[in-house]
Order: C-alpha cells, then structure tokens, then sequence
C-alpha cells in the first residue's frame, strides 16, 4: 500500500528495481519498460504481458509509479495506452534499494568475494 | 506498419484474438483496467518479430497465451482470498487470509449436495429433461468406446501377444483348400525377444529365396510374408471403430453443449434466488459451488443412468455388427467400460455447469435483485446463441460424414458385379476324404448336378469351387506354353475356377469370343481352359489367346501337376470378392476334366428362396450320400451383401448419430428463440402497437435464428472440410468433398432449425401488444 514504511518494501523484487531504472530515465508504457529493460539486460526483461502488468499494478497500489496523461494525438498508434512515470516515493525507495545493494557489495568485498576486476 | 504486418497479417491477427481470448483468465475488474494495455504490448512484442522468423510468431504467441492463462489464475486466486498478495518487496509477510477449514469445507461440499438434491428435486421437468439427455450422450460414448476397446485396443489374450506374427505365402486362399502337400501355408509363431517385424520378414524372404535356389523345382515363387497377429485378425477393421469413436465424441459434445444450454436458460430464470442468497452473504464463490454441486450431480444421475442404456446400446450394437467382426464376443460393460462412463459422467457435469456457473457475477446481485431482465439476461442470450451455432456446427459435421457414408454405400451398391445374382442359391459341399481321389469326386458331382437338372423345383444348377463374394480364391502362377518367363521375373499369375459346364449361363456372364464350356469336356476329351477379359488384356495384349495352351501350377489339394490345356473361350470380366475392387484375371478350368473335393452348388429355384433351393439339395444329398451335409448356404445376393456389411455399419451407425446431432440441434435452436421471444414479448408488443404486422415480427425472429444457424453452418463447413478427410480410403468414387452431400445436408439442416424457430416465431407474430405492454 502506499503508506508502508519504505524499508518493508526493501529489498525490492529484482523486476520491480528494473522498472524503476528504467522510468528514472524517462515516462514510458508497458512495451517500451520491457524493450528498455531488454537492451540494458536488465530484469523483468524477459516478462510477459501478463506478468508485466501484474507488477506494474501492484507498483501503482505501492505508491511507487503512476500513471500520466501523455500527450496524445489521434494518429499516434500508442495513444490507447497508458504511460507510466516514476513518483518521489518511487525515486525513494529505488534509492533505498541500490543504498541496501551498494551496503552488500562493500561486505562481499570485504569477504574478498569480488576479485581485482570487479574493484577495477 | 512494419513489414511483418504486411507479410503476416492473418497470423498476427489470429494470434492477437486468440490472446484476447487468453486474457479472459485475468479477472474483470482487471481485464478492464489493463486489458488494452496487454493486447497492445502483446501485438508490439509480434511486430517486433522480423519476417525472417515467422516461426518466432507461434513462440512469442505461445508463451504470451501461457503467461495470460498463468498470471490471469494468480490475479484470481489472490482475489478470491486463496492466495496471499504478491507485493512489490520486503521481508515481512502480510498475514494470509484464514485458510478455510477442512472441516468447514467439508460441510460446505455436503451442505451444497443436499441444497442442490432439493433443487433439482423441485424442478422435475428440468432434471428430468437433462438426466436423459446426458444419458444418452454417456451411454452412446460409453458403448463406441467398450467395443473399440475390446476390439482394437485390449491386447489378444495370448501372452506376450503383440510379438505373435502369421507368416504365409502371398496368395489368399479359402481355408476349405488347404490340405497336407499343399503350397499355401499359414504358420503361426512368435518373434523371439529383441526382434522386430522388420527383422523376421527379412529373415524370411532370405530364407525363401535359399529355398528356391536350393530347390528350384519344388521352390519356385516362394515368398513369404509376416504379419503381426493383431493387425491380420483385425483387417482394417480398427479405423472403422476409430472413425465411430470421434463421431460419438460429437453427439458427446452436442449433448453437453445442449445442457449447458438448458441450464444457463434456467440460470437467467433464478437470478432473483442467486441475488437473494448473495445478498444474504453468499460469496461469489459459494454461489458457483452450489452451481458446479448441482451440474456434477445431474451428471451422476445421467452417468447411473447411461451405464444401464449402455449394456442395451452395447447390445444393439453388436447385434447391428456385420458378421466376421473379430473378438465381438469379447465385448461388454467390464470395469474399464464403468470407470470410463464415470469419468466422463463426471466431465460431463463439471463441462455443462461451467458457462453458467461463470456467468454468475460478483456485482450484478444488486442489478438482478432490481430487475430480472437485466444485462446479465443478455448475457445468458448472447452465450446461448453461440452454444446453438457449436450444436449447428457438429450437427453439420456429423450430417455430412454420414451423408458421404451414404453416397458412397449406394455407389458401392450400384456397383455390378458383373453377373446376375438374382434368385441363387449358393451351398458348399464338401466330400472330405470319403471320395478319395479325383475320378470319384469328379463323378459325384456330375451325378449330383445330373440329379439336380432332373428336379421339376428347380430352373437351373451348376456348381463352382469358390463361388464369386464367398470370400474365398485360390490364385496361382501358370505358364503359357511356348513362352517361357524370362529368367529371374516372375510368370504371370491368376486366380483359378473349376466350373461346372452351366454357370455361365446361369449367372449370365457373356461369353465374348470362342465357346462355353460344354458336357463334352470331360475326362477323354482335350484338356481346355476360358479365360476372362481381365487375363486377356494382361497376358495377351494385342493378341488373340484362343487356342493358345496354358499349364496351371497351383494344386488345389493332393493333384499332380496339372497338363497343358488349350484355350477355348474368353468371358466377360466379373468381380470377385468386393464390389469396387477392379477386376483380376481368371482361368476357368472344366469340374469334369479336374475335378476337386469342395465345391459351391449353384441352384435358381423357380421360386427363388433360399429354403426351397436348400430343401431340394438336402434331399438330392440324402438319396446320394446320407452322411454328406451342406457346409454352408446362402443366397448369392447376401453373399454380396455381406461384403459391403461394414460399410453399411458404419453409415448406419453415423446416420443415427447425425440424426441425433440433428434433433439435439433442433431442440436447441427451438430453445434459444423461444426464449428469446418471450424476452422481447414487450418490444414485439410495442412494435405491433406502433404499425407492425405480425409477419414483420415472424420474419425478425426468423431472420434472428438464421443469422444464428448460418454462423453454425459455416463453422461447420469449414470443420467439415478439414474432418471429412478422416474418411478418405472408406469412400467409393465419393470425393470427400462431394458439393451434393455438403449442399444437401447444410439445406437440411438449415429447414430444419427454420422449422424448429417457426414454432416460437409463430407465438411472436401473434403477440398481444395490450398484454405484452401490461405485462412490462
């Protein structure tokens, strides 16, 4: 629900985290979050429809995403759909989440899990 | 657009359809709220495809229509309270609903048997009415299947059985000519393990050819063939049964398209109970279980009551079965048959509860309980109008298989057999070794017919070894003298007769050039031959046989190699064993000059049953040889008959279920429009009211209903064109897609739901506009 404490959202579903990178880049609808998420070999890539729209619901109830009136003309193809942008507690709790990652990362190095390259 | 649209239009659309269909998983309130969105993602994902790799289209489609009918289950599950929220993150878990208890759901499962017991028990008609259609449709299933599988599928009862071949060599032969000595043996074995059939026939054709090497006096033309026991006691016998699976399969779907039918009429009809009880707190779900309790339970009663008509269906069908259908005795209502007719039951019940128990709504309570005649109403029309055209649609396909059944019989039956069948009586008599050799057989049966001639009851006799559609022939190679086959090929072949002087002029088979055999050719007198048609075009092309010789090398029982014999005459071609098959070449060898111990006596009696003909051997036989009986007696016509039996089975059993299909048909295109009249009673009343004459409203509902039927008949044409090929092989110069039988039966079937939408269209156009208008 929107009103739960960002840190009971974390850690995020990874699909969840890539709709959020995606949308931090700029607004966009179903087909263009999954295209994006493909080039930049990002999670939630690989979703189908159905389940793309399942998580893209349960982000819209979170408080996480919302929808936006696009601007439309009547020959664009994509006018029937609805374009999503990130919301300020969407950008929080995406924020949270690469802290709670990055917080991870700097322990794996310290148990020398990540070699020489990775710290290059 | 892209050029994918442009280079597969009709499969991207077929696709995005099919995903609309797809996202009828997901539950409404979401279909609403996204179900744009993920067609249109979808068809961006098709577009995406390049046109390269059109095969990527099923891939993508696959896996699209499975994530729908996944993710559209979960949606359902969550919402109904069965499954716990899938969120976006975080470790601490929501509390999960209450699961339900066993306990409670127990006694929800009985509570909604007796609910339903008490419902189905007020509403007799209805129950009734559905309790025998399932039952028909169970035990018509139940029956096709527990012959099929006795006859086709149940292993013989031999262990091992599959491994038993016959090996044999290649000429057919009717069993009365088997002897010791003779060339054409059947032998039965068992493939050792390990070994294919493959193996084992070429194990045998190796071994043959070393035996003709080895032996070429003896050995010539030896050949052998292996066949799996199974597949040679059952003929093709199998598709016929196969062909009868899938046709009861249709009036299967018929009979539960037309209760499912029946029950969404009578779910419209208690909307005010549905929206009583959910108002009182019933949930959604609880409504639909009540729903599925009572349709499980009129398929349980219909199930009890099929597994009786079956054993009287099953009766009837093997009664109905041409004689020689192997393993018949095996047939009956065993364990398999009971669990299968219970499983279906059970199909059948959940299938036809199914469409109504959806159609219930959460949501449209407070609409039903404000009017009975709400959206949810049309609803009920608009799936019942599409049940109807699914009844059309296999109506037709039945209609037209069995109209191609038809046809083809009658072709088959028109077939001349290229002699006169009319009034002959066919008996075979055997002499088995009390005339050890040939000059006492040959004398018996020259006495016999001597005798036979003498009677005043009968017209004509003669007497054959094998008698034309007995089922039996004994074919050999022979050699025409002067023309030796050429070393390694194989000489020419035909079939052999021993006749008496009289049978062709008895069955009127023309002599077309030379003389008929007389009285005269017998034991001193040159040895001599006729030839059909069939030899002469083979053998003597472009040639004049008579007077040539000709050396037979087939023995019949215990004979010597057979003397060179002259050829005296040529007679028309006739057909042997079949109707349709094409005639094959024949040598007609004189009783007298070779005679054998088994021949098929001839008699035309003047007045023509097969009892008088009979009672007059049987006495001629008595006063010869008291101990001598006939083998077997038959009219020549029934003979022929009995060769088209399987054909006629199978039309006869197709034409009952085609004619089912159609009443079921019928019944629910009467239904649907005389619900749909009573429905508009008030706006065919305000029409009236407003200048229409009745016929203007007869001719609306009549053009209602064809509009419903023409949607049936061209999916059922289009079913029809793609089934219909299953029938390939089973038709006489019928082509599967004969236009006559496919224009003859869409116009029967299309009077037909005419004539059953009169009736309601009749009530319409007499409609009352000051009642009707009262009545709203």
């Amino acid at each position: 629900m929107a009103d739960t404490p960002i840190e009971q959202l974390l850690p995020l579903k990874p699909d969840v985290f890539s709709i959020l990178l995606v949308l931090l880049e700029q607004d966009a609808h179903g087909y263009r979050i999954m295209q994006r998420a493909r080039e930049r070999s990002l999670e939630g890539g690989q979703l189908q429809p159905g389940a793309l729209y399942r998580v893209l619901r349960n982000m819209l109830e979170d408080g996480l995403i919302a929808e936006v009136a696009a601007a439309r003309t009547p020959r664009d193809a994509d006018s029937r759909r609805r374009t999503y942008r990130i919301t300020e507690r969407g950008r929080a709790v995406a924020a949270a989440e690469a802290r709670r990652m990055a917080e991870l990362v700097a322990v794996s190095r310290a148990y020398r899990l990540l070699g020489q390259a990775e710290k290059a | 657009m892209s050029a994918s649209r442009g280079r597969y239009p009709l499969g991207i659309r077929f696709a995005v359809r099919l995903y609309m269909v797809a996202t009828h998983v997901f539950p409404p309130e979401f279909r609403r709220r996204f179900g744009d969105d993920l067609v249109a993602t979808f068809h961006d994902d098709l577009r995406a495809i390049r046109p390269a790799e059109p095969w990527r289209l099923l891939v993508v489609t696959a896996r699209a229509v499975r994530d729908a009918i996944h993710q559209g289950a979960i949606e359902r599950l969550e919402q109904s309270g069965l499954k716990r929220r899938t969120r976006t993150g975080g470790r601490v878990s929501l509390p999960p609903p209450a699961p339900p208890g066993l306990l409670t759901m127990l006694e929800d499962v009985v509570r909604d048997c007796r609910y339903a017991l008490r419902t189905l028990a007020r509403a007799r008609l209805f129950t009734g009415v559905v309790v025998v259609t399932l039952a028909l449709g169970i035990a018509a299933v139940t029956a096709v299947f527990t012959a099929v599988n006795a006859i086709v599928l149940r292993p013989l009862p031999y262990p091992d059985a599959e491994d038993l071949v016959m090996v044999w060599e290649p000429f057919d032969v009717d069993p009365a000519a088997y002897s010791r000595g003779s060339r054409l043996i059947v032998t039965l074995g068992r493939l050792a393990p390990g070994v294919s059939l493959e193996q084992a026939q070429a194990d045998m054709t190796r071994i043959a050819s070393r035996l003709e090497a080895d032996y070429p006096d003896t050995n010539r033309d030896v050949l052998a063939r292996v066949v799996p026991l199974h597949d040679e006691i059952l003929g093709g016998l199998d598709r016929q049964l196969y062909l009868l699976l899938g046709a009861v399969a249709f009036v299967f779907l018929i009979t539960v398209v037309n209760v499912a039918n029946l029950m969404i009429a009578r779910g419209v009809s208690r909307q005010e109970e549905m929206a009583l009880r959910s108002a009182l707190g019933g949930g959604r779900s609880r409504i639909v279980c009540q729903l599925l309790a009572e349709s499980l339970l009129l398929g349980i009663f219909g199930g009890a009551a099929a597994v009786l008509a079956a054993g009287a269906a099953l009766e009837l069908l093997v009664a109905a079965a041409p004689a020689g259908i192997p393993r018949l005795d095996e047939v009956s209502l065993d364990g398999t048959a009971l669990a299968f007719a219970a499983a279906i039951s059970l199909v059948a019940g959940l299938a036809c509860g199914l469409l109504p128990a959806l159609q219930v709504r959460s949501g449209s309570e407070g609409d039903a309980l404000r009017s009975t005649r709400g959206h949810t109403g049309r609803r009920g029309r608009s799936a019942r109008r599409v049940l109807v055209a699914v009844q059309v649609a296999v109506a037709l396909v039945l209609l037209i298989g069995s109209g191609l059944l038809i046809h083809s019989l009658v072709r088959l039956l028109g077939e001349d057999p290229g002699f006169d069948a009319g009034g002959v009586v066919a008996a075979r008599v055997r002499l088995g070794s009390r005339y050890d050799g040939t000059a006492p057989q040959g004398r018996f049966f020259a006495d016999l017919l001597e005798r036979l001639a003498a009677r005043a009851e009968l017209e004509q006799a003669s007497a054959v070894f094998l008698t034309p559609f007995s089922g039996g022939s004994v074919g050999g190679s022979f050699e025409i003298v002067g023309r030796p086959a050429p070393a390694g090929e194989d000489g020419p072949s035909a079939s052999l007769q021993i006749v008496s002087e009289g049978f062709f002029d008895m069955l009127r088979i023309p002599v077309r050039a030379g003389r008929e055999l007389s009285a005269d050719d017998g034991d001193s007198a040159e040895p001599v031959a006729l030839i059909n048609e069939a030899a002469a075009r083979l053998y003597w092309p472009g040639e004049n046989p008579l007077d040539t010789m000709l050396r037979i090398q087939v023995s019949l029982d215990d004979q010597e190699p057979d003397i060179p014999r002259r050829i005296v005459g040529i007679v028309a071609d006739t057909r042997h064993r079949r109707l349709d098959e094409t005639p094959q070449p024949f040598i007609y060898a004189p009783f007298r000059q070779r005679p054998t111990e088994s021949m098929y006596v001839l008699l035309r009696t003047a007045a023509g049953s097969a009892g008088g003909g009979g009672r007059v051997l049987r006495a001629v036989l008595t006063e010869m040889d008291p101990d001598l009986a006939i083998d077997r007696i038959s009219t020549l016509s029934d003979m022929i008959g009995s060769t088209v039996a399987s054909d006629r089975f199978a039309a006869t059993l197709l034409s009952v279920f085609a004619a089912i299909a159609l009443l079921l048909g019928c019944v629910g295109v009467y239904g649907v429009v005389a619900y749909g009249v009573s429905a508009r009673t008030g706006e065919f009343g305000v029409r009236i009211a407003l200048g229409a004459r009745g016929g203007d409203i007869g001719r609306l509902v009549l053009r209602d209903t064809l509009a419903v039927a023409a949607a049936g008949l061209g999916a059922g044409l289009v079913a029809s064109l793609a089934l219909t090929r299953f029938l390939e092989g089973m038709l006489h110069e019928v082509s599967v897609t004969d236009p006559a039988v496919f224009g003859l039966m869409s116009a029967l079937l299309l009077g037909a739901a005419l004539a059953a939408a009169a009736i309601p269209a009749r009530r319409a156009a007499r409609t009352d506009p000051l009642a009707a208008l009262r009545a709203e």
